[in-house]
């Protein structure tokens, strides 16, 4: 079991390293196309397109690792008031909505972004008109790391609210 | 006729979340999932992943991670120790001036930094130390620290503003040129507080003895740790402000130039770097996924017609100073409990279009929220960078000194909003100059 759960916490750690790479592309694409237009005189018509497909898996795909660092913005006045154990017993209540969300997240977003591909969906209006599916597969694909991540969570929470002690 | 039951389970849904410490993004999806399942059928909820991925595609938003990264890599490129050892030799002769001098570095760093822990941490392991043993009461020294870093929020860049324009769809250049002048008032009211206070109790704020002080020429020398970061403020803000490009190409040019001020200051390394980076893809991934809560919330929202039922009301007070009231005291009483980006997001769809209606443009609008915002960031329960600044503050600098510092500076802050509530041309004067 622990085996299992260090193995997933690895794949959202590297997942999020992985990507975090993205920001230097964005920013290198975003300021070629500023010195291509005002020093050449010649704007690119995909940097800005590309920079968006680019945020957007970006966005996405951070979840998980966020997740795992557990840094997603809590409201903790009254939660702080627990002790580890009692907050335990609040999440294995409060994370199946989690579940809710990020099943349902998974589903559609994999049907949405199906679809884009059968479609052959383009960005538009545009003179480039990229596919928009890789884009939306990235949905599915960061729900599915955030569901993983989200299960070694739950596993860890269960075991704290039953035993109290930590499973590491 | 609007049904009040949706409108409530939202709600309730919401409160939940502010109970058990519920993250906000899954607090905000899962509130309009359930919402949208009981009362507008199952075949609803591919809004899910439609809102989620509308957000994802939002072109503004690109601006965020990359001044996020440029605020990471300033932060380890060393330009925050130069401005302090100019700052400490320039106004450290003066009552009051580490104080003073404190103010001015963090509105610097503020116009580096879109988010306003920066200038916190930053300030808090630097220049806290050295106040206290040069003689300063805690509260001088630290109250600066926490006012100066929430103007983060409202000094350009600021990511706050980002996800105001996109949610308001206003300019946000204009929007940048806004949040300029009432952050300068701020800065100036800070000063003139900590100049008159250190003046009338000479002992509250030493000034620094004349043995540590150095030559004109020395300090001249000093002053090259300015360079760098007024040129990185200039390169951004000019070139949005000259409408050369966009805030978010800016921000691929203020990225260009942390890299470049890091490379002079021999900090440039393959580490330093690939921190910066991961950190900012978890402060974007963090703010992002609110947003995509926030968008499923809010498209919910609308469709319960939760929207109207507050305008018919707010409007149904008729007296626009009322509703201006009104509206504060919600905004003040929902920051006690919400970041401000889930503020953003939740409260602006809905009193935006009022103030239009009353005749207010929202880029006053905007910089007023986050004129207000600054004050939630100051006081408990919420108050982010108070724990901030108890993480990096030296040991004998307990909460309670925190709370206390601040509260010269938070009625100072409450004064402005009341003014620019006033005098809406003060925020209005520069963005139409320019735009």
């Amino acid at each position: 079991m622990r085996r299992i759960l260090s193995i997933i916490d690895s794949i959202s750690e590297w997942s999020g390293r992985l990507i975090s790479v993205l920001v230097f592309f964005l920013a290198f694409f975003l300021l070629y196309d500023v010195i291509m237009r005002f020093a050449f005189n010649a704007p690119t018509i995909w940097c800005h397109e590309l920079a968006l497909h680019l945020f957007g898996a970006y966005a996405v795909i951070a979840g998980a690792y966020v997740l795992l660092h557990d840094e997603h913005v809590k409201i903790d006045i009254v939660y702080n008031l627990f002790s580890p154990r009692g907050r335990a017993i609040i999440d294995s209540f409060t994370y199946p909505l989690f579940f809710m969300f990020i099943g349902l997240l998974f589903w559609h977003g994999l049907h949405i972004g199906v679809r884009a591909f059968e479609l052959k969906q383009t960005v538009s209006p545009s003179p480039w008109a990229s596919p928009l599916w890789p884009v939306k597969l990235c949905v599915p694909l960061a729900a599915f790391l955030m569901l993983l991540q989200g299960l070694a969570k739950y596993i860890r929470t269960l075991n704290m609210a039953f035993t109290g002690k930590e499973l590491s | 006729m609007t049904e009040l039951l949706p409108v409530l389970t939202l709600v309730g849904g919401l409160l939940f979340g502010l109970i058990t410490g519920f993250p906000m993004a899954f607090t905000l999806s899962s509130s309009a999932i359930i919402t949208a399942f009981f009362f507008f059928g199952a075949q609803t909820l591919p809004f899910v992943a439609t809102n989620v991925f509308g957000m994802m595609s939002s072109m503004v938003l690109i601006a965020m991670p990359l001044f996020i990264l440029m605020a990471c890599l300033l932060e380890k490129s060393g330009v925050a120790e130069d401005l302090y050892a100019f700052m400490y030799q320039a106004l450290g002769p003066v009552r009051g001036g580490l104080s003073m001098g404190t103010v001015l570095i963090c509105a610097i760093i503020a116009a580096m930094s879109g988010v306003s822990t920066t200038a916190v941490v930053t300030m808090g392991i630097i220049a806290l130390p050295i106040m206290l043993k040069q003689g300063y009461h805690k509260s001088i020294a630290i109250g600066p620290i926490l006012a100066g870093g929430a103007l983060g929020l409202l000094i350009p860049p600021s990511i706050s503003l980002i996800v105001y324009g996109m949610v308001a769809r206003v300019s946000i250049g204009k929007l940048f040129a806004g949040g300029v002048v009432p952050g300068l008032i701020l800065v100036g009211a800070f000063l003139a507080y900590i100049a008159i206070r250190s003046y009338l109790q000479p002992d509250y704020a030493p000034a620094l003895p004349k043995e540590e002080r150095v030559s004109f020429k020395e300090l001249i020398i000093l002053a090259k740790g300015l360079i760098l970061p007024i040129g990185v403020v200039a390169a951004v803000l000019g070139t949005i402000f000259a409408g050369v490009a966009s805030p978010t190409e800016a921000a691929a040019v203020g990225v260009a130039g942390a890299i470049i001020s890091a490379l002079i200051n021999r900090r440039l390394n393959w580490e330093m770097l690939s921190d910066a980076a991961v950190r900012s893809m978890g402060i974007t991934g963090m703010v992002m996924w609110i947003l995509f809560g926030a968008a499923c919330f809010t498209s919910i929202f609308f469709r319960t017609g939760g929207q109207d039922l507050i305008s018919d009301l707010l409007l149904g007070f008729e007296n626009p100073a009322l509703i201006f009231g009104f509206i504060l005291v919600v905004l003040i009483v929902l920051g006690f409990f919400l970041d401000e980006i889930t503020q953003v997001m939740i409260t602006v769809p809905v009193f935006l279009p009022i103030i239009v209606e009353l005749g207010y443009d929202p880029v006053w609008f905007g910089v007023l929220f986050m004129t207000q915002v600054q004050m939630d960031y100051l006081t408990p329960p919420f108050g982010f960078t108070l724990f901030y600044m108890k993480g990096v503050a030296p040991p004998e600098v307990s909460m309670a000194d925190i709370y206390r510092s601040i509260l010269p500076f938070v009625l100072i802050q409450l004064a402005v909003v009341v003014f620019i509530l006033l005098y809406p041309g003060v925020v209005m004067w520069l963005p139409n100059l320019l735009f």
